[in-house]
């Protein structure tokens, strides 16, 4: 064994690129040397003179599992956290080449800890980064190595002078966090493999097509939000109303005047207030109101109000603005973008970003703009929101080093630009609202318009104010009425979820987390419970199926209630106002009866379904070789079974009755050809393996000739 | 084995009801929303309701299909109950002309 006084320091950082980051700032120039090109990286002195050997992990390298792997069984309480290799070639999905590099990773982690005294978990600040770096910690090197000094580097920009900042106020790691980010995993995997267990079970009784049907913890409940707005929807009744609007004329502009109390809901008085207008023909100015508004800034950024504002105003989903966003920050032109804070302390040092921004060409005027307006704010306009773990995202002032795509230039330009409007002075508009007397009848004219330029003009994103009347009245004026027209009405049905709106009722819900919300949302479309069609999110056939049987055979997993108070008490783990045992205990005695519920239940899901499910996953790994020799109408495809993961070959027209199909090669990759063997004209096909010359054969497993030209 | 199914889905049937569970609110939101038509309109008929509600974009397709059947049941019943009437009619004119006939 090495000497462990040597007082090395061993960093982990949640992904590569975040490693190179940290090793670049822990090195006296700021900058790596040749040498320090793999994944580890050793500085022997480093800003203070510390010895440094930064490594990374790969995200979670460590999952969890049931203990008893039987795949029928539940309910299942045994799980233990293993080497995500282990996990993954459980179930036949095996990714090789992933599944090795995280068990090298692990090993690389365990031998580097053998010489190191202290160990700094450098992952993200949030409870996924402390549960990645809690579970390197325990399972790869404390397990043997308890006597390791064990610190926390909190940071919330991969800029080099926070990260310094961050080494040299280590603090000594807090369990809090990591304990609410390893209940989460326990619970979500203790919710999704017993439901998710209990309702393919329930699906297939009695069935001849399998069809494996899945469900997490908040998938449930956000599933149930599309259904039953889709429900509403399609329910929905109208009720009439009527709207009698006039136009006066001043100086050849025309207003569009309302009757006050539109929307009308008698059709009678609709029709007696039109009639009466029509006739009278003038109207007399009875009231202008005029009102100054200061519009405060928009708040600063917190996650959900990212994604929102990309999705309305570029359509960026807000799963790929988190993973834009994410990559911005490991870029360390942003901070760390999963947050939930509206708010921007001093620390952050907003002086240091203006002046850094002022040396971007694309933001040097806007920038200077804002530092020579005499009204700016020297505090920022904050929302009520606080993150105890990062502030509200905000641009660190650094200049892109490379050329960044046209999606990741909206976001950063979206982010730059809110942080200015910050420290922007507020909006001042007046808001004018007339009241117009037509034959006794109260009509109103409103506008608005812009008296002095403040945020929006760095944040432009945002309401219009110029709406204004253009033309002026004053008191007792009569004009002259035109083009009186009384509209009928239907209310609308509730509209349905986009992504944006989905994910902003999930967080008016309480209903997953930050970085989690977007995932689930994908995660459904992944799994066709819900598909989107011209941006709009509506339940398919199988989601559907699903709610509809789940609000009668077993309603907690379709209540938000129920997902909503775990929520409320993983975070009370992490202020520790509540302990991991209680927690656990509270979350079995809900979980087991409602998954003992399921035992001998039914779901009844139409045939279609079932073959839809099995279409659609056989699908993602289907790859079409030629017509089908038998019957000639369908095509033979090489299909990848889902249940077995081997490979075979079938003929499309399965539903005609054509039961052809054959084995297939096991391994290598399977090009077709336009060419078919002359003995059984089923499709050749070339198969390229890793080593050798590619061989050309026929697809037919059984075909006598099988002949082989090389 | 008892069970009924929706008249218009293969589902099965809410109570009393001769509609499924979505079939069965679509009923409640037609029925709900009948009174406000009325106020809006002053009195206008069920079968006048229902055949306006059928024709707007804006009705949900459950809510269309349930005022659909509603109003060709409306309509059989008001045919059942004119052959009634003339049956009724009938029976009495000829229970008439037979005490005639007997009184003769």
């Amino acid at each position: 064994m090495k000497d462990r006084t040597s007082g090395q320091v061993l960093v982990l950082a949640e992904k590569p690129d975040a490693a190179r980051k940290i090793a670049a700032a822990l090195s006296i120039d700021g900058r790596l040397s040749a040498s320090n090109s793999g994944s580890v990286m050793e500085i022997p002195t480093g800003f203070d003179g510390s010895h440094y050997v930064v490594c990374s992990a790969l995200g979670h390298l460590y999952e969890l599992t049931d203990l008893h792997k039987k795949r029928k069984a539940f309910p299942v309480m045994d799980i233990e956290w293993v080497p995500r290799s282990k996990r993954s070639g459980e179930h036949g999905n095996a990714h090789s080449g992933i599944d090795a590099l995280v068990s090298r990773k692990i090993e690389e982690i365990r031998r580097l800890s053998l010489s190191c005294s202290r160990f700094v978990n450098a992952c993200d600040y949030d409870s996924e980064g402390e549960a990645i770096g809690f579970n390197v910690l325990k399972f790869a090197t404390l397990e043997f190595f308890p006597q390791i000094q064990i610190l926390r580097a909190k940071f919330s920009t991969l800029t080099s002078e926070e990260i310094r900042q961050s080494f040299r106020e280590l603090t000594p790691l807090g369990r809090d966090i990591a304990d609410a980010g390893r209940l989460r995993h326990v619970t979500d995997f203790l919710w999704g493999v017993n439901f998710s267990r209990a309702l393919t079970m329930a699906a297939n009784r009695d069935r001849s097509v399998f069809a494996n049907i899945s469900m997490g913890r908040v998938q449930g409940p956000t599933l149930g939000f599309v259904v039953e707005r889709e429900k509403s929807r399609l329910v929905h009744v109208p009720v009439p109303s009527w709207q009698v609007s006039a136009r006066p004329l001043k100086s050849g502009h025309e207003i569009e005047a309302i009757y006050v109390e539109s929307p009308i809901q008698k059709y009678s008085k609709a029709l007696l207030v039109y009639e009466a207008v029509l006739a009278a023909q003038r109207a007399k100015v009875e009231k202008v109101q005029k009102d100054l508004l200061s519009v405060p800034p928009r708040y600063p950024f917190d996650l959900g109000e990212l994604q929102r504002e990309s999705y309305r105003l570029f359509k960026i989903s807000p799963k790929l603005t988190l993973s834009i966003a994410q990559e911005l920050y490991q870029e360390a032109l942003i901070s760390y973008p999963r947050t939930d804070s509206q708010k921007l302390p001093e620390r952050i040092g907003a002086g240091k970003i203006f002046d850094r921004l002022t040396l971007n060409p694309s933001y040097t005027s806007l920038t200077s703009s804002l530092i020579s307006d005499p009204k700016r704010r020297f505090r920022p306009y904050e929302g009520p929101r606080d993150d105890p773990a990062h502030p509200a995202i905000y641009p660190t002032g650094e200049i892109p080093k490379r050329n960044l795509s046209s999606l990741e230039s909206k976001i950063y330009d979206l982010v730059v630009r809110r942080f200015l409007n910050a420290f922007a002075p507020n909006e001042l508009v007046e808001k004018v609202r007339i009241l117009f007397n037509i034959a006794t009848y109260l009509f109103s004219a409103e506008g608005s318009s812009v008296k002095e330029k403040g945020w929006s003009f760095y944040y432009p994103f945002t309401r219009n104010f110029s709406d204004s009347l253009e033309v002026s009245f004053s008191k007792s004026e009569e004009v002259e009425v035109i083009n009186t027209s009384m509209k009928e009405m239907y209310d609308l049905p509730p509209p349905r979820f986009s992504e944006a709106t989905l994910l902003a009722h999930m967080e008016k819900e309480g209903l997953g987390t930050k970085a989690t919300r977007a995932e689930t949302i994908d995660t459904l479309q992944k799994r066709e419970y819900i598909v989107k069609s011209k941006l709009e999110l509506l339940p398919a056939l199988l989601g559907q199926d699903l709610v509809e049987n789940l609000e009668t055979i077993s309603p907690t997993i379709l209540s938000s209630k129920t997902t909503k108070d775990l929520e409320l008490k993983l975070e009370a783990i992490r202020t520790r106002a509540a302990t991991d045992v209680d927690f656990l205990a509270d979350m079995l005695d809900s979980l087991k009866p409602t998954v003992r519920l399921l035992r001998n239940k039914k779901i009844q899901l139409s045939i279609d379904d079932a073959k839809s499910i099995e279409y659609s996953r056989s699908l993602s790994q289907t790859l079409d070789l030629g017509t089908c020799p038998v019957c000639g109408k369908g095509t033979l495809r090489l299909i990848r079974s889902p249940k077995t993961n081997k490979r075979f070959i079938r003929c499309s027209n399965g539903n005609g009755n054509c039961n052809v199909s054959s084995p297939a090669l096991p391994t290598g990759r399977i090009v077709p050809s336009s060419d078919v063997c002359p003995k059984c004209q089923w499709p050749i096909i070339s198969v390229l393996s890793f080593k050798g010359k590619p061989s050309r054969l026929c697809s037919n497993f059984n075909c006598i000739l099988k002949a082989r030209t090389r | 084995l008892n069970s009924v199914s929706c008249t218009l889905c293969k589902k099965d049937a809410q109570g009393e009801s001769s509609y499924c569970k979505n079939h069965n609110e679509a009923l409640i939101e037609i029925r709900k929303a009948y009174p406000k038509w009325c106020y809006a309109l002053e009195n206008i008929s069920w079968e006048r309701y229902l055949e306006t509600i059928i024709r707007l974009k804006e009705t949900g397709e459950l809510a269309k299909a349930v005022a659909v059947e509603e109003l060709r049941l409306q309509r059989s019943t008001a045919i059942q109950d004119v052959i009634l009437d003339r049956r009724k009619a009938q029976t009495e004119g000829l229970r008439q002309w037979e005490s005639k006939n007997e009184f003769n």
